[in-house]
């Protein structure tokens, strides 16, 4: 290739998926080839296509085997129109011969992207859901997208993109504390534009000691930090994730030696305690010591962020021994049917109903409404957002709502208050192991 | 080969300022909450309610928002956009822009600009007006401007073309698939 250079992840992969050849820098321009399509909310995906003259769905699919087409938002379906757009996507995915439609399966869309091996490393993936990103996890470049953006890749294959530059964070340490902490950390740190519209890459001796699941949280909450894209190397670790799901072959990606980045962050892990995100903003974040005690009425465990299998053992581990609060509401949604059937194999799913959590179905509502969390009220969440009204709606704005690692709700579930869960542990908590 | 006629810039807008302020999340724009008549009418009436109770009230077709840092971040939510343009807002000046939301609004071609400084420019209900053509942003009430930022040619398509959907017809037809209705 004439004029190489080092380059980073979203550099390189951006110049093999555009047809220019030529080596690609940030603010480069490019139409780029889509690996993958995750498409979730048929109904409005499905209403853009009725908008310009095609009342029965999309009339045509660039590469069926590239488009991942899930009911989970609405699955199952809470009313008519749901129900009805639910129909409509069986009969679009036989009518176009989708292969990967998957409809009566609750869960989260990124969660069953993992299980059933629909994204490999080294791929670009685009998705109509914010958290697309979180694929990075697994070496994925992978982002956001709109509905009407989604509907282009659908037909054609390919989306312009500007080449983002790239943050570099390298993480040090050996005995951190779980991956909301880092990113919390991060974010309180570094605010919630401090990555916006870059790329991240995630780098350094404490990774190689991180578990997929940790790695899954932070590259997930990488746009609630403004990335366009957040992706971790690829190990052995990913590879043997990868490669117990699927057996289609991939090429993981990584930066060269010498690549340009925007600035480069080094973070010592051990030195992060629990943190704590107060409302309404990722960013607002203090060690948990200084809201402990403040009184809660909803604790939620859950969602692509916060809701595999080690997310659930978090909770159990916590738990065991004692009972949710008198007056205290706490839900927990394992993120998928796979992790669910886990949850249940390993125990958990029986020590958290002992414990009077109520296990709710796989599902992105945990991370919306229902549960409602009204303006007279507090919630702890291990889910993504905290946001002004996230649990229910314009109405409910005042509603207060912390984030923070699934110990941590759990600590507070059981003390009706903001709560360390380190005497609740019996040993040093294993997030790396 | 770009376009050599390069699209003609829309005329000088003039409109009232709805100031609001930092990481306003597309929840806030479109999380639901009063149940509307129908759809379109619950994104307008729960637009910005749980921050300006008043906002949908009160707007009128070619207000204008101006916003404060990370305006639009959160879910990927086209809704978002669509709410704002039910309640008439024609243009959105923000610190900055959620990148997601940025191409959203260029998708549904609501015209969202960054520009920094606005917010000390604007105080809620002024009148401001926008000419993309000398690319100012002038303040009709206290007086000051600030420029406002290039548009990509390419960018520029999109909102001539009403939005991301015309240009997907276009390019069906242009592989020979039209549609079986009239839109």
């Amino acid at each position: 290739m004439p004029d190489a250079f080092p380059q980073t992840i979203a550099e390189k992969v951006l110049t093999r998926q555009s047809r220019s050849g030529t080596p690609l820098r940030a603010g480069d321009t490019v139409d780029a080839d889509i690996d993958g399509l995750l498409v979730v909310m048929y109904q409005y995906f499905r209403n853009a296509y009725k908008k310009i003259g095609f009342p029965d769905g999309p009339p045509t699919v660039w590469d069926p085997d590239k488009v991942f087409l899930m009911s989970e938002h609405v699955q199952p379906p809470p009313d008519l129109i749901n129900a009805y757009t639910n129909l409509a996507a069986r009969r679009d995915a036989e009518r176009l011969g989708l292969p990967h439609f998957i409809d009566s399966e609750p869960g989260v869309c990124h969660q069953m992207m993992l299980d059933h091996g629909l994204v490999r490393p080294g791929e670009l993936v685009v998705g109509c859901d914010s958290h697309t990103i979180s694929y990075g996890g697994i070496n994925a470049v992978s982002t956001g997208i709109g509905t009407d953006e989604a509907a282009y890749v659908w037909a054609f294959g390919t989306l312009p993109f500007t080449v983002p530059e790239t943050v570099k964070v390298v993480l040090h340490g050996t005995t951190a504390p779980t991956g909301k902490d880092i990113i919390l950390y991060l974010a309180g740190r570094y605010g919630e534009t401090f990555a916006q519209g870059r790329a991240l890459e995630f780098t350094g001796p404490l990774v190689e000691r991180m578990d997929i699941a940790t790695r899954l949280t932070i590259a997930d909450h990488a746009v609630e930090v403004g990335a366009k894209f957040g992706v971790f190397p690829a190990d052995d670790k990913t590879l043997e994730y990868v490669r117990a799901r699927t057996d289609k072959p991939f090429t993981p990606v990584g930066a060269d030696e010498g690549a340009l980045y925007a600035q480069v962050i080094e973070i010592d892990c051990d030195a992060i305690g629990y943190q704590v995100a107060k409302p309404f903003r990722f960013d607002n974040v203090v060690p948990v010591a200084e809201v402990a005690g403040i009184r809660i009425d909803q604790a939620r465990v859950g969602s692509c962020a916060n809701g595999r299998l080690e997310d659930i053992a978090a909770v159990a581990e916590v738990m065991a021994g004692h009972r949710v609060a008198p007056g205290v509401r706490f839900y927990v949604s394992p993120a998928s049917m796979t992790v669910y059937r886990q949850s249940v194999e390993a125990g958990h799913i029986a020590a958290l109903l002992a414990a009077g959590v109520q296990v709710v179905d796989p599902g992105c509502s945990i991370c919306q409404s229902p549960g409602i969390v009204l303006n007279e009220e507090t919630c702890i969440s291990s889910t993504t957002r905290n946001y002004r009204g996230r649990f229910g709606g314009s109405q409910t704005a005042q509603a207060q709502v912390y984030l923070a690692t699934p110990a941590v709700v759990a600590a507070s579930a059981i003390e009706g208050r903001i709560a360390d869960p380190t005497p609740y542990l019996t040993r040093k908590e294993t997030a790396h192991a | 080969m770009p376009d050599p006629t390069p699209p003609a810039h829309p005329a000088p807008h003039t409109g009232r300022v709805w100031l609001i302020g930092d990481s306003v999340d597309t929840n806030q724009l479109a999380g639901g909450g009063l149940a509307g008549k129908d759809r379109q009418d619950t994104l307008r009436i729960n637009c910005l309610r749980g921050l300006r109770p008043d906002f949908t009230d009160h707007v009128r077709p070619g207000d204008i928002l101006v916003a404060g840092e990370n305006f639009g971040c959160g879910s990927a939510r086209q809704s978002a956009v669509e709410a704002l343009q039910l309640c008439g807002i024609s243009y959105v000046l923000a610190e900055s822009v959620a990148r997601i939301h940025r191409r959203n609004s260029i998708a549904l071609a609501l015209p969202t600009m960054t520009v920094p400084g606005i917010t000390g420019l604007v105080t809620d209900g002024d009148r401001i007006e926008i000419d993309e053509s000398t690319l100012t942003v002038r303040n009709l009430t206290r007086g000051g401007h600030l420029p406002l930022p290039q548009t990509p040619d390419s960018v520029r398509e999109i909102y001539r073309a009403g939005g991301m959907l015309p240009v997907i017809a276009h390019r069906l037809a242009a592989q020979g698939i039209h549609p079986p209705t009239t839109p």
